[in-house]
């Protein structure tokens, strides 16, 4: 666990003199080997070792453990003492480790702890020698003990070895999950994004039981339950939170199967499962199935599900830390915009005002284009600022948000915006519709910036879990050289985030302009639903 | 006599400008400049200014706060409310407020000027460039699109017409029909037809005297 290196001065100190101490009394055991001397050695040895691991393992305890040491120590050497008198030596260390904790009443103890053990077992028919004899032997040692305590106590402290010494393991272990979260961070589109995760569970689930239709319903940040994936047409349509079996599921923490409405002779079950991390429900799995599984199933289901609920709550909550830090991130930078560099420029607008209105004749039309480009500036700062404020909240839909800010964007830009959106009231999981947004803005920012279009055609459909958003325009293309593939590279990767396919391409068959496409929805569409029933429970 | 005018902004360089765009015109005369929201209180107090510039955005809080207050206090004062913001809810808040003005800081000082002048000779309009679009981005809705077919649909839903009843009178199959139905229930969160008229209602995609079920 302890290097020699990762040692703090003092705890070298006290380690050495164990040690060495122990060394000695066993070296001058060797030189008159007796039964007596060898076990007084190991005794010493054993004393020497076990105080040496305990006062690292509890180093903030080392003091008591020298006070302990003392006692031993103490009842060694006054036991082997007729024998083996050499083991003596060993008195030195427990002032000393007392003395390097720099308090003075542990040392005094500790001396005085051994020598009232080394002395009191001479009492007569305990031990062959005097009392004087004990003195003789005991005295100068003890004396010599005090001594070393004192050099043990002067030696320098560095302070910041000391404070950090006690809590060593807890860097360790913080580093550790630190460099976890690192990782995770790095391989985030692989493996931790909670809508891929969803899907594999409806997979899973769709190997155990034969289902029809399946959906996983998630905790969102509002409180509601949200579908994050499903499993047949129209599935989230079907299967909703609103369903009565949901709520019994998610209060009582346990399965719940009543059959539902009959399609022709068929009859079917449905299930809602509650998606348990210990004793916290996280979400709840529903599906409609063709018979009532029994106990038997419904455990094997759990059990297969169990490692997905792990990895699918971790999901989550690291989406979220990350949405919130990337959110305060953005405030931050649109705050510092907003009150730097922005300002900035604008008061450089004013001051090119006095000078056009100073100017004479010749240079003033420079300056009035020096002028518009300044306000050319600034007004893209006001939209970058505007960029970064934008954003969702359980208040403000996708839908919401994203027409208030095509319908600004586009006045400002000179486009004309058509806007088309079609968004049911169940929404998609904050962060994705926060991705969603994202490319949307980017789309929007490439198309105004690079484009040189008149129109922009935005569309947005949502039925969560799925979703499509269409951003064009009619400028000109990709096949023209434009400086925003790192936009479309930020795209891509918000995409992958949130299991979308992402499409940048030349428009088809309308003449010119760039199209982006979004879409979000199950890589395995199973069209093994009848919608003739989606159908039915309506009328 | 020369309006007085009174500048709140926490940028040195940006008071300069505007001052210095005040002063080259005639009718203008700067009786002070502060840098918050404190200092600027003082002086509107002591100096009584005809017209305030301030900025929606200072080091001690928000401008409209103070944009309120003083059109609480003196009424007919002249506010000209002066932004980095591009969003239109910067641009109400700023006449729910009780501004007479409202300019981004993109605009030329001249503009700045010219708003000033207004606010002098009538505090209680509100002007902005960008005033009409704004308006109209805010009168078109947001809630719920219906297709055409689909406002139809509701139309008769809203009469009271059973399936079979609005495919026989739109010449569409009873699936059809079930299928418009079924999307206008989620377009508008509604589990059933009351709750969908209802939230139609609310949405204003029909009027509240339709006859309903």
């Amino acid at each position: 666990m302890h290097s020699l290196s990762t040692l703090s001065r003092d705890q070298a100190a006290m380690v050495g003199a164990r040690l060495l101490a122990a060394a000695t009394v066993s070296l001058l055991a060797v030189l008159v080997p007796s039964l007596a001397s060898v076990v007084a050695a190991v005794a010493v040895g054993a004393l020497a070792i076990t105080a040496t691991a305990v006062s690292l393992r509890w180093y903030r305890r080392r003091v008591e453990v020298a006070l302990v040491e003392s006692l031993v120590a103490g009842l060694i050497i006054g036991t082997a003492a007729d024998r083996f008198p050499d083991a003596v030596a060993y008195c030195l260390v427990p002032p000393f480790v007392a003395a390097l904790a720099a308090r003075w009443a542990p040392v005094g103890a500790t001396i005085l702890v051994q020598f009232v053990f080394i002395n009191l077992l001479t009492l007569p028919g305990w031990s062959a020698s005097t009392f004087q004899d004990r003195l003789e032997l005991s005295l100068p040692w003890l004396i010599i003990g005090a001594g070393v305590a004192l050099l043990g106590h002067f030696l320098p402290h560095p302070p910041a070895a000391v404070a950090l010494a006690g809590d060593d393991t807890g860097y360790v272990s913080a580093r550790r999950l630190l460099a976890q979260l690192r990782t995770v961070a790095r391989r985030l589109s692989a493996g931790l994004d909670p809508v891929g995760i969803a899907q594999q569970m409806l997979a899973e689930t769709d190997g155990r039981v034969d289902v029809s239709l399946a959906v996983v319903l998630a905790r969102s940040e509002g409180g509601s339950l949200q579908p994050l994936a499903e499993q047949g047409e129209g599935a989230a349509r079907e299967l909703t939170a609103d369903d009565p079996i949901v709520m019994d599921a998610w209060t009582n923490e346990s399965a719940v199967q009543r059959p539902s409405g009959s399609a022709g002779s068929t009859r079917y079950i449905r299930l809602a499962l509650p998606l348990q991390v210990g004793v916290r429900v996280i979400g709840v799995l529903v599906l409609e199935t063709g018979h009532t599984l029994t106990g038997a199933e419904l455990g094997g289901l759990r059990q297969a599900l169990s490692e997905h609920c792990v990895r699918l709550d971790t999901a989550m909550l690291f989406d979220e830390v990350r949405s919130l830090a990337t959110a305060e991130e953005r405030r931050r930078l649109a705050r510092e915009i907003h009150d730097g560099i922005a300002q900035e420029i604008a008061s450089l607008g004013y001051l090119v005002d006095t000078m056009v209105a100073e100017a004479p004749g010749g240079q003033r039309e420079q300056l009035e284009q020096l002028r518009h480009e300044l306000s050319r500036l600034t007004n893209e700062l006001r939209l970058s600022i505007f960029d970064l404020r934008t954003e969702v909240s359980p208040t403000a839909s996708l839908g919401a948000v994203l027409s208030d800010h095509v319908r600004l964007i586009g006045s400002r830009s000179g486009m004309t915006v058509h806007l088309s959106l079609a968004e049911g009231v169940k929404r998609l999981p904050v962060q994705t519709e926060t991705e969603v947004l994202r490319i949307a803005q980017e789309a929007i920012t490439n198309a105004r910036k690079h484009s040189g279009a008149r129109n922009l055609h935005v569309s947005l459909a949502v039925e969560a879990p799925h979703a499509r958003l269409v951003v064009a325009d009619d400028g000109r293309g990709l096949s023209v050289a434009r400086d925003d593939s790192f936009g479309i590279r930020t795209m891509r990767e918000r995409a992958d985030r949130v299991g979308g396919t992402l499409r940048v391409r030349d428009r088809v068959g309308v003449g010119n302009g760039t199209e982006v496409i979004l879409i979000l929805a199950d890589r395995r569409q199973q069209a093994r639903v009848n919608t003739q029933r989606t159908v039915d429970h309506i009328a | 006599m020369a309006t007085s005018v009174l500048l709140i902004d926490d940028h040195d360089l940006i008071r300069q400008g505007l001052r210095r765009a005040f002063e080259r015109s005639e009718d203008f005369t700067v009786v002070g400049d502060a840098a918050t929201l404190g200092q600027g209180e003082q002086q509107v107090a002591s100096l009584k200014p005809q017209v305030v510039v301030i900025d929606l955005r200072l080091p001690d809080g928000s401008g409209l706060d103070l944009v309120r207050k003083m059109r609480q206090h003196v009424p007919g004062l002249g506010i000209v409310v002066l932004t980095m913001y591009a969003g239109d809810e910067q641009l109400f808040a700023a006449l729910d407020a009780g501004a007479s003005a409202f300019v981004p800081k993109d605009a030329p000082a001249e503009d700045v000027v010219a708003a000033a002048r207004h606010a002098a000779v009538s505090p209680r309009s509100f002007t902005a460039p960008e005033l009409a679009e704004a308006m109209q981005r805010r009168l078109k809705p947001t809630g719920p699109q219906l297709s055409p077919r689909e406002r139809e649909v509701l139309d008769l839903l809203a009469e009271g017409l059973g399936v079979a009843a609005i495919a026989r009178k739109l010449y569409i199959s009873e699936s059809t029909a079930k299928t418009h139905i079924s999307k206008i229930y989620d377009k508008l969160g509604a589990a059933n037809r009351a709750q969908a008229i209802m939230n139609a209602i609310r949405a204003g995609l029909i009027a509240s005297s339709a006859p309903s079920v």
